[in-house]
C-alpha cells in the first residue's frame, strides 16, 4: 500500500473563458519516506495539483475527476471537514510558493506556529506544550527560539522559509508538500535551506513532494521524478532513470538548459512557450515545441507506458503503433 | 525612530493643520470685508434705536444728529471697525483656539438651541452636539455594525445573486443623495402615510427637558429620531457594505490566507482570526473616521428634517451672518475630525505590528 | 499602456462597464443636443416669471392623461394670417380662431393670447385704437368674451407696436363673471366665489335655493377665437406678425410645470450640459492638481515632498461642506457657482496626491528611471515620459468616480437655500422644497433621479473601471 496514491487526478478551472484544464489525468504514487520530484516549467500545472492534494483549489477550479488515496482512503469522497481534520496539516502539509506571503504579517512566528496545533491535537498540547514544541522545532530548522516573539516583517527571507518549514511539521505529518520551497531566495541561502530538507527527511523520516521548475534542485534531494507538461506528466521514473536516461524531448530540452560547470557543451533551450492550458493543441500536447514531431503527434495523445521496469513515458517515439 | 517621536511629530503636524484651517477661516471672514458688513448692520441698527429713543425725549433736530455721530464713533470704536481687519481678527483668532468660544449674535441660533438669546456658542454647541449624535451617530454606528457582521460574508459569496444584489443595492444608494431620499421619505411616510413626524423642529423640547420625564421623553425622541436614522441608513449601508466587502476582498487572495486554510483551520476562524484581522486596518479607518465625520452633523439631511443638530446650527450661523458661532463650529469639526485621525495613529500601532517597530 | 481599442473592448467586458458607458453616452448625447436648442439668454429667461405666462402653472405632465387623469389638455395655437376677415357692424374684424375639444370632468387654466408686431391704423396724424376681444364659442352655443381689451398707440412712430416683446394678455376674471352673469345664469343675484373665473368658461350651471351656483365641467368642442376690431378701410391683410392664442390647459409637456409656470423638460435638459460641465471642470481640474503634486512629491522628495505633504496634511483636514457654505455665502450670486467649482477643485486633490505619490515612490526605484536618469532626461521629462503614464490608469479612474461629487454639491448647496441663478437640477428641487410642495412628484421625482443617474454612470464606469486596473478586485 502506497501512503499516497493519484490516479487519473482532473482539476479543471472553470472559467467564464472556458474550461482550463490544469491537470489532465495525472497519476503517481509516493511511499513512505520516498521524496517525489515533480517538474515543469511555470503554469504547467504544478501547484494546481499541490493544491489538489489539499482539497483547497481556489474556486473557480475543482477536482473533476480520479482519486488521490491517502492510506487508501479517498480525499475526493470525504466530506470537507472531514479533509480539514484529518488531512490537512496532520497528514499532508504545505510549504509554500513564496514564503515571504505566507505568514500573517499581523501575528508573532510563536502565534503562527502554535495554531498549526491547535486545531489537529485533541488536547494532548496545552499552549505551553505547544509553545514548547514550536520552539523545539525552531532549533530543527536552525534558528533560535528567540523567533516565537518575532514577526514576519523582521525576518529575512532565509528565516521566513525557516519558519514556514517549521510550521509545516507542527502537526508531524506523513507528508510534507514543498513548492518552489526556494525559488525566491538567494543562491547561498537555496543550498542551506536544501541540506535542510535532506537532514530533517533523515530525522523524521518524511515523504516528500518537491514542486520547483528547477531540475538541478530535484536531482539533489528526490528518489523519483515526474515531469509535467501542460497538465499532463509525461515522464516519470527514479532519479536515475529519468536523469540518465532521459526518454522524452521535453526532458531531453529541460536537461540540456541546465548550465554544467565542468562541460563544454553549449546551453540549449527548448525553443516557444507552453501552450495556455484553456486551449491546448491537439493530440500530443509537446508537439509544436518537439524536434521530432511526427504526423500522429498532431492527430492523437500519446499513451503512457513502461520502457523499463518503474519508468514510464508518454510519446510516440517510444511506443509502438 | 522611536514610536514615541513618531506620534510627537504627528500630533504637531495635525495640531499645525488645526490652527491652519481656525486661521483660514478667519481670514476668509476678515479679508473679505465679511465682518465689517455684520458690524456695520449692527451698528445701524443700534443707532436707528438710539435716534429712536432721542426724538422720544423730544431732543433738537441738531442735538440729535450731534448725539447719533458720537453715538455712532463710539460703537465703531467698540466694534474695532476703525481699525484694519487682521487687527480685529487677532483676538478672535486666540479667542476661538482658546476654547473662549463668546457669545452668539443671533436669535435664530439661539433658537435652533432652544434656548434664550442670548447664547454663549459653547453652550449652543453642546445642546446640539448630542442631537446630532442621536440622529447621525447612530445611524452611522447602525450601518458599521451591520457591514462589518455581513460584509465578510458577501465577500466570500462573491460572484452569487446575493453579491450581486448587494453590490448594485450599493452602486444605486451611493448614487440617490441622501438628502432627496429625505425628501421623498418625509413626503411618503410623513404626509401621506402618517407613520413619523413631518416637523421635527419639536424634537429640542424632549432633549433639553430630558430629566423631567425620561421614559416619555426616551419615546418621543426614537419617535423623532426614526425616521432620519432610517433614512441614514437606507442611503448609506450599500456604501459601507461595498467597502467592508471590497476590504476583504483585497485580503482574501493573500497567501496567508490560504495558508490558514491548509494549515486546517474551520472556515470561521479563518475569517474571523486572520482575514478580519488583516483587514482591520483600513476597516477600523473607515469607522472611525465616519463615525468622527457624522458628530459634525450632515448640514444638508439635517436641514431638510429641520433637525436641530449641528448642521442646522452651522446652517442657521451662516443665514444669520453670526461669526462666533461659524467660528467655533468650524473649529469644532476640525477638533474632532484631528482627534479622530490622531486615535487612529495610536490604534495603528495595536493594530499592525509593522507599525509597531518600524 | 494599453491602447483606446483594448480599453473599451475590456470595459465592454463588464456589466458594470456597458451599462455605464451607455449612460455616459446618453449623457453626452442630451448634453450636446441641449446646448444646440438653448437659448442664449435661457439662464435669464428661467428665471423671469413674465416668460411663462402662457404656460400652466404646477401641471403634471402631459402623459398623465393617457393613464386616465382628467387633465384638460393644454392646447397653443400660432397664426400668421386671420382665420376670416369680415366686416361687422361699421368694422374690419379680423378673427383667428380654433378649435378646442373639452374631454375630461376638469378646467383648463387660463385662455392666453400673445401678439407680436401688431399694425397701427392712422388717420391723417392720429392713430386709431384696436379693439382686441377673445370669444368663446360654447358646446351649447353660448359665445362668451374672455379678453375685452382696447390699444392705444400713443407715440408710435412706425406701423408696427410689439415688435420686440409680445402683448400677453390673460382671461379677465371681471369680465368672465359679468359675462357668465348676463349671458347665461341671466341674473347678478348669486354668489360666484372661484377665484379663478376661467372656470365658468368652461362650466355648466345650476342655481341653487340659497342663490349659490353649483358648476361642472362641460365636455365638448369650444371655439375660440381671437378678434381685432379695426375701422373699415384697414388695408392689411392680417393685422399681427404672429398671434399664439393658448388654452392653458391643466397638464403640460413631457415633464409638467412648476408653481410659476416653467417648463420641467426645458429646466431638465438644459440642466445635462451645466451638471456635466460643473462634475467635469472639478474633476478634471482637481484630478490634474492631485497628480502633478503627487508626482512632483513623490520625485523629488526631501523638503518638497515634505512641505506638499504639509499642505494636503492641511487641506484634508478642512471641514470641507462647512467651508464651501461659507465661502459660497459671502460670493456674489452670479459668481457662486464659479465659487463651488474653484473650493471643490483647492481642497479636492489631496486624497489622489496622496495616492499618486506613495505608487509614484515605488516606480522611483525601478531601474528605468535611473537608466533615463543616467542618460540625461530632464527631471520634468522623467516626470511626464516614465512617472505619470504608470499611474495613468488609476488617475483614470480616479477622475471618473470624482466627477458626480461637484454635481452633488452643487445641488445639495442649491437645496439648502443657496442660490447660483443657474437652472440646474438642484435648483429645480431647491425651488420645490422653498415653494414647500413634496407632494408635487413631477418636480421632485425627475430632478432627484437624473441626479442619481449622473452618480450611478460615473460609479458604474468607474467600478468597471477600477476592476480593470486593480485585477485583485476581479471575479473570475
Amino acid at each position: 500500500m502506497a501512503l499516497l496514491e493519484v490516479k487519473d487526478l482532473k482539476t479543471y478551472y472553470y472559467t467564464l473563458s472556458g474550461i482550463v484544464k490544469a491537470v489532465d489525468n495525472v497519476s503517481f504514487s509516493l511511499e513512505k519516506g520516498e521524496v517525489l520530484g515533480i517538474a515543469g516549467e511555470s503554469g504547467c500545472g504544478k501547484s494546481t495539483l499541490a493544491w489538489s492534494l489539499l482539497k483547497l483549489v481556489p474556486p473557480p477550479g475543482r477536482i473533476a475527476g480520479g482519486k488521490i488515496l491517502v492510506k487508501d482512503n479517498d480525499l475526493t469522497k470525504m466530506s470537507d471537514d472531514e479533509v480539514r481534520s484529518k488531512i490537512r496539516w496532520k497528514t499532508i502539509s504545505m510549504i509554500f510558493q513564496g514564503a515571504m506571503n505566507s505568514l500573517h504579517p499581523m501575528y508573532n512566528v510563536g502565534e503562527q506556529l502554535v495554531e498549526a496545533l491547535r486545531y489537529h491535537s485533541s488536547g494532548e498540547f496545552d499552549e505551553e506544550a505547544a509553545l514548547n514544541k514550536a520552539a523545539e522545532l525552531l532549533e530543527d530548522v536552525g534558528l533560535s527560539k528567540d523567533m516565537l516573539r518575532r514577526y514576519p516583517h523582521e525576518l529575512s527571507g532565509g528565516q521566513k522559509q525557516r519558519v514556514v518549514i517549521a510550521m509545516s511539521l507542527m502537526a508531524d505529518p506523513e507528508i510534507v508538500i514543498a513548492d518552489e520551497p526556494t525559488t525566491a531566495l538567494d543562491v547561498i541561502v537555496q543550498a542551506q535551506i536544501l541540506n535542510l530538507f535532506k537532514k530533517l527527511r533523515k530525522e523524521k523520516d518524511l515523504s516528500m513532494i518537491f514542486i520547483t521548475h528547477d531540475l538541478s534542485v530535484i536531482a539533489e534531494v528526490s528518489d523519483k521524478v515526474a515531469i509535467m507538461y501542460a497538465g499532463k506528466i509525461v515522464e516519470y521514473g527514479t532519479s536515475e532513470q529519468v536523469f540518465l536516461n532521459p526518454l522524452h524531448p521535453y526532458t531531453q530540452g529541460l536537461l540540456k538548459s541546465i548550465p554544467k560547470i565542468r562541460s563544454k557543451e553549449k546551453i540549449e533551450w527548448i525553443p516557444g512557450v507552453p501552450p495556455g492550458l484553456a486551449n491546448p493543441p491537439p493530440g500530443c500536447r509537446f508537439h509544436p515545441r518537439c524536434p521530432y514531431a511526427m504526423d500522429v503527434c498532431r492527430r492523437e495523445e500519446p499513451p503512457m507506458i513502461e520502457v523499463e521496469p518503474g519508468h514510464y513515458v508518454a510519446c510516440w517515439l517510444h511506443s509502438k503503433r | 525612530m522611536g514610536l514615541g517621536t513618531v506620534l510627537t511629530r504627528r500630533a504637531i503636524a495635525l495640531t499645525f493643520a488645526l490652527i491652519v484651517v481656525v486661521l483660514l477661516t478667519v481670514l476668509i471672514i476678515g479679508a473679505t470685508g465679511y465682518d465689517a458688513t455684520i458690524w456695520k448692520a449692527i451698528i445701524n441698527e443700534q443707532v436707528r434705536a438710539y435716534q429712536a429713543t432721542l426724538v422720544q425725549k423730544q431732543a433738537t433736530a441738531a442735538q440729535v444728529q450731534q448725539l447719533v455721530a458720537q453715538y455712532r464713533n463710539k460703537l465703531i470704536h467698540l466694534y474695532g471697525l476703525d481699525k484694519p481687519w487682521y487687527v480685529r481678527m487677532e483676538p478672535l483668532l486666540i479667542n476661538t483656539l482658546t476654547f473662549n468660544l463668546g457669545l452668539s449674535n443671533s436669535h435664530d441660533v439661539a433658537d435652533v438651541a432652544g434656548v434664550p438669546y442670548p447664547v454663549p456658542v459653547g453652550t449652543a454647541i453642546m445642546l446640539c452636539l448630542p442631537r446630532t449624535i442621536i440622529m447621525i451617530t447612530i445611524a452611522q454606528l447602525i450601518c458599521a455594525v451591520v457591514a462589518l457582521y455581513i460584509g465578510p460574508y458577501i465577500a466570500y459569496k462573491r460572484g452569487t445573486l446575493f453579491d450581486r444584489a448587494i453590490v448594485s443595492y450599493a452602486a444605486l444608494t451611493n448614487a440617490i443623495p441622501v438628502w432627496w431620499l429625505g425628501m421623498i421619505f418625509i413626503y411618503f411616510f410623513g404626509f401621506i402615510m402618517g407613520w413619523f413626524p413631518t416637523d421635527y423642529r419639536a424634537v429640542v423640547y424632549y432633549i433639553n427637558h430630558f430629566m423631567d420625564d425620561p421614559v416619555t421623553s426616551t419615546q418621543y425622541i426614537l419617535w423623532y429620531a426614526s425616521l432620519p436614522i432610517i433614512t441614514i441608513v437606507i442611503a448609506f449601508l450599500g456604501s459601507w457594505l461595498y467597502s467592508v466587502r471590497a476590504m476583504v476582498l483585497r485580503v482574501v487572495r493573500e497567501d496567508y490566507i490560504n495558508a490558514a486554510r491548509a494549515k486546517g483551520l474551520p472556515e470561521s476562524v479563518v475569517v474571523s482570526k486572520h482575514v478580519l484581522r488583516a483587514a482591520s486596518p483600513p476597516v477600523v479607518t473607515s469607522v472611525i473616521l465616519s463615525l468622527a465625520g457624522s458628530l459634525g452633523g450632515y448640514i444638508i439631511t439635517e436641514s431638510i428634517f429641520d433637525w436641530p443638530g449641528m448642521g442646522t446650527l452651522y446652517w442657521v450661523a451662516i443665514t444669520s451672518a453670526d461669526v462666533p458661532t461659524i467660528l467655533g463650529l468650524t473649529y469644532m469639526f476640525t477638533l474632532i475630525y484631528i482627534l479622530a485621525r490622531f486615535t487612529l495613529e495610536i490604534l495603528y500601532i495595536y493594530l499592525d505590528p509593522r507599525v509597531r517597530y518600524s | 499602456m494599453k491602447s483606446m481599442m483594448e480599453w473599451n473592448r475590456e470595459l465592454m467586458s463588464y456589466t458594470s462597464g456597458k451599462v455605464g458607458l451607455a449612460l455616459f453616452i446618453f449623457f453626452i448625447v442630451m448634453s450636446i443636443y441641449a446646448l444646440m436648442v438653448m437659448p442664449p439668454n435661457y439662464k435669464y429667461a428661467w428665471n423671469d416669471p413674465k416668460h411663462w405666462q402662457g404656460y400652466p402653472q404646477l401641471a403634471p405632465p402631459s402623459w398623465v392623461r393617457m393613464l386616465g387623469y382628467q387633465n384638460a389638455a393644454h392646447e397653443s395655437q400660432t397664426f400668421t394670417a386671420p382665420t376670416s376677415v369680415i366686416v361687422r357692424s361699421g368694422y374690419k374684424v379680423y378673427t383667428f380662431s380654433m378649435l378646442y375639444n373639452l374631454d375630461v370632468k376638469d378646467y383648463p387654466q387660463d385662455i392666453v393670447v400673445a401678439i407680436q408686431g401688431l399694425k397701427v391704423y392712422r388717420m391723417g396724424n392720429r392713430t386709431i385704437p384696436v379693439l382686441i376681444q377673445v370669444d368663446v364659442r360654447r358646446p351649447d352655443g353660448k359665445v362668451l368674451a374672455a379678453v375685452k381689451y382696447v390699444e392705444y398707440f400713443n407715440n408710435v412712430n412706425g406701423t408696427k407696436a410689439y415688435v420686440k416683446l409680445p402683448l400677453t394678455r390673460s382671461a379677465d376674471r371681471n369680465l368672465i363673471i359679468d359675462e357668465v352673469e348676463s349671458k347665461i345664469l341671466n341674473t347678478s343675484n348669486v354668489l360666484l366665489k372661484t377665484p379663478i373665473a376661467v372656470s365658468y368658461l368652461f362650466s355648466s350651471f345650476k342655481i341653487l335655493s340659497n342663490n349659490s351656483v353649483l358648476f361642472q365641467p362641460l365636455e365638448g368642442p369650444y371655439v375660440i377665437s381671437l378678434n381685432f376690431y379695426y375701422p373699415v378701410n384697414t388695408p392689411y391683410v392680417s393685422p399681427v406678425d404672429k398671434a399664439t392664442l393658448t388654452v392653458v390647459g391643466d397638464c403640460y409637456g413631457l415633464m409638467g410645470t412648476d408653481n410659476i409656470g416653467r417648463d420641467l423638460a426645458q429646466g431638465l435638459l438644459y440642466g445635462f450640459p451645466i451638471a456635466l460641465a460643473i462634475g467635469f471642470g472639478t474633476a478634471l481640474a482637481s484630478t490634474f492638481i492631485g497628480l502633478l503634486v503627487g508626482a512632483v512629491s513623490a520625485y523629488y522628495g526631501g523638503w518638497v515632498d515634505e512641505s506638499l505633504q504639509r499642505l494636503v496634511d492641511i487641506i484634508g483636514n478642512v471641514p470641507l461642506l462647512p467651508f464651501l457654505i461659507l465661502l459660497v455665502d459671502i460670493t456674489p450670486v452670479g459668481e457662486r457657482l464659479q465659487m463651488i467649482m474653484l473650493v471643490l477643485v483647492i481642497f479636492g486633490w489631496g486624497g489622489l496626491a496622496i495616492v499618486i505619490r506613495s505608487m509614484g515612490l515605488s516606480i522611483k526605484e525601478e531601474p528605468y528611471i535611473d537608466a533615463a536618469k543616467a542618460i540625461g532626461l530632464s527631471n520634468a521629462k522623467i516626470i511626464f515620459k516614465h512617472l505619470i503614464p504608470q499611474v495613468m490608469p488609476y488617475v483614470v479612474a480616479s477622475l471618473v468616480f470624482s466627477v458626480p461629487g461637484a454635481i452633488l454639491s452643487e445641488a445639495g448647496l442649491s437645496v439648502l437655500g443657496l442660490e447660483h441663478g443657474w437652472p440646474t437640477w438642484g435648483r429645480i428641487l431647491a425651488d420645490a422644497r422653498m415653494a414647500g410642495r413634496y407632494d408635487i412628484w413631477w418636480w421632485i421625482l425627475p430632478p432627484g433621479f437624473l441626479l442619481a443617474l449622473t452618480s450611478l454612470t460615473f460609479v458604474l464606469l468607474g467600478m468597471a473601471i477600477e476592476t480593470i486596473v486593480e485585477p485583485r478586485l476581479r471575479t473570475l
